[in-house]
């Protein structure tokens, strides 16, 4: 199990780490930029759920059935009508994995961090990101609460973090 | 009883590995030739050519469908050209595509190419190209989401569930490196490793060591298809086609059919039951298990999926040296994505066409003896689907 590494965080080393793989690889500050989601317009709402601080999931009004990720039409029973509820924001880990290197350039940076396949009680299951986790602690059936965290150009991502109160 | 309707007749291969140099054009020429010479016919026998397509893109795509490949072997009587790709299905895909040709009846010889030239590519542009090829490119890579990672995750859903340790997940890639190196064109022929060696490299995606992903290459392989019937009276050794079973799981793994990643062998029997049943066969009547994985969790969970071991407990099976050369199931003898190299599309055409070569008796080194029967399988996307064959040197009507 690795062990959380905390980055310093301080400007003068984050760009000092990042000349020297600009250096290295070759690379641009350009290609330091986070990849961010390119919303179509049945997903859109979910993105301007997040960045409202709400977890949106689409549900069909025909059905029930709650589609992330979501499309056009509902992929249960083919109906158009839906809408947008705010989702309960809890959530239980079933597996996870640390990205430690290989990551693409925008992520280098980042390493070590987590990502998590999520369990919501809603029905869908989300790939994110744990955060403010001691890595020790990831296990099957974790209790999760949803994060809002700012990814730049307007996007604030959903992400997870232990739910101390439901005993995580 | 097998009804067998269609035959592989000949094989092609170029080596596997770093070789920025050779251009996927002179692969898939190379491809071709070889495996025309092998099947022992005229290259104006031809009437159909399917290739697959190149991955991350290529002017070898445009070439492709805009027919070079029949010029430039000089197939003058070819009749029909396709492209079909469906990743790492596509020795699955392009298969069916020569099979709909050879039923039309215009057609009675079919050739199947792939090539594919990674190091025409930076490392950043592959890292970029499998994140988002293997993430979904909304839900997933703005978290980071890799290809790694999926099978990481998956690896450690899979062990959590099942009490598979790592050290047997890194036998997987001993395994296939000890038939890889049996293999002359495999990207790894002359570097053995041990399990040591994998659980030390360096941790890439916790719980997975670089050793345990596999590496990008250049390389390419063909085959040549034709019916059943005509295989019959052909003077080579036919390897018949004598069951097929097939699923869909999924694009992005949240949407996985079977949920618990203890229990993916739910997914993935069924289909393989399908492919025994039509070639009258059993588990026990095979003498190889051809399996693609490309990562060591996906091969367990595949061996889970056949019948040979109770699910869960492959990982044992092959710690205990079962499926390595002179184990009592060979397995994967050509070390695939592990130990011959990923060709992105192509890791199931070498698993395919090291499953032909068995058959005919021209595996080399890794030949397995009186091999008669095996079952291979192929799948793509991010596990998104699974494709078995089984495969004959005859065809068991006696049975």
């Amino acid at each position: 199990m690795p062990t959380e590494t905390t980055t310093d965080g301080t400007g003068a080393q984050a760009m000092s780490a990042r000349e020297t793989l600009k250096q290295k690889l070759g690379l641009t500050d350009a290609d330091f930029a986070k990849p961010l989601p390119q919303p179509t317009a049945w997903s859109k709402p979910f993105w301007d759920g997040a960045k409202a601080g709400r977890l949106l999931l689409k549900t069909c009004l025909s059905c029930g059935h709650v589609d992330h990720p979501p499309y056009p039409f509902c992929t249960a029973c083919g109906s158009e009508e839906s809408e947008w509820r705010v989702a309960s924001g809890r959530g239980e880990l079933q597996a996870y994995a640390i990205n430690m290197h290989s990551v693409p350039v925008p992520f280098i940076e980042d390493i070590p961090f987590v990502l998590a396949l999520i369990d919501i009680p809603e029905g869908p299951r989300l790939i994110s990101n744990i955060v403010d986790v001691d890595f020790k602690e990831l296990r099957k059936g974790m209790q999760l609460e949803v994060v809002f965290r700012d990814a730049g150009n307007g996007f604030v991502l959903p992400k997870w973090r232990p739910n101390r109160a439901a005993g995580a | 009883m097998a009804k067998a309707e269609f035959a592989i007749i000949g094989t092609g291969e170029v080596a596997c590995g770093y070789y920025p140099e050779r251009s996927e054009f002179e692969i898939a020429y190379r491809v071709a030739k070889t495996a025309i010479d092998d099947a022992g016919i005229s290259k104006d026998r031809i009437g159909g050519v399917v290739s697959a397509a190149h991955i991350m893109g290529s002017e070898y795509n445009t070439e492709v469908y805009f027919g070079r490949l029949p010029e430039a072997i000089g197939a003058r009587n070819c009749k029909m050209v396709a492209t079909t790709i469906s990743g790492g299905a596509s020795s699955f895909s392009t298969r069916k595509t020569a099979e709909g040709m050879l039923r039309s009846g215009e057609v009675d010889y079919v050739l199947v190419v792939h090539a594919q030239r990674f190091s025409q590519f930076t490392a950043n542009e592959q890292a970029k190209f499998f994140a988002s090829a293997g993430a979904d490119p909304e839900w997933e890579v703005p978290y980071g989401m890799t290809y790694n990672a999926l099978a990481a995750m998956v690896s450690q859903g899979y062990m959590s569930s099942t009490g598979t340790t790592i050290e047997q997940l890194a036998a997987v890639c001993v395994a296939c490196r000890r038939w890889a190196n049996l293999q002359p064109n495999a990207m790894f022929r002359d570097k053995p490793i041990t399990l040591a060696d994998v659980l030390k490299s360096r941790m890439v995606a916790y719980p997975l060591t670089a050793q345990m992903c596999n590496v990008l290459a250049d390389g390419g392989s063909a085959f040549v298809m034709t019916t059943a019937d005509i295989a019959r009276r052909h003077s080579g050794k036919p390897v018949y086609i004598l069951g097929e079973g097939s699923d869909y799981s999924h694009r992005s793994i949240v949407r996985s059919k079977v949920r618990d990643l203890g229990r993916w062998h739910e997914f993935m029997a069924p289909p393989a039951h399908r492919a025994f049943e039509a070639a009258g066969l059993g588990p026990a009547d095979m003498d190889i298990f051809e399996i693609y994985g490309s990562y060591p969790v996906i091969s367990l969970m595949v061996m889970d999926a056949l019948g040979i071991v109770e699910p869960g407990r492959s990982g044992a099976l092959v710690e205990a040296g079962q499926t390595s050369p002179g184990g009592r199931y060979p397995t994967t003898t050509n070390g695939e994505a592990l130990g011959f190299g990923h060709t992105g599309s192509g890791v199931g055409f070498s698993v395919l066409v090291e499953s032909v070569r068995q058959l005919q008796g021209k595996a080399g080194a890794a030949q397995v003896e009186g091999a008669r029967f095996l079952i291979e399988n192929c799948g793509g996307g991010a596990f998104m689907d699974i494709h078995y064959s089984v495969l004959g040197n005859e065809i068991p009507n006696a049975y």
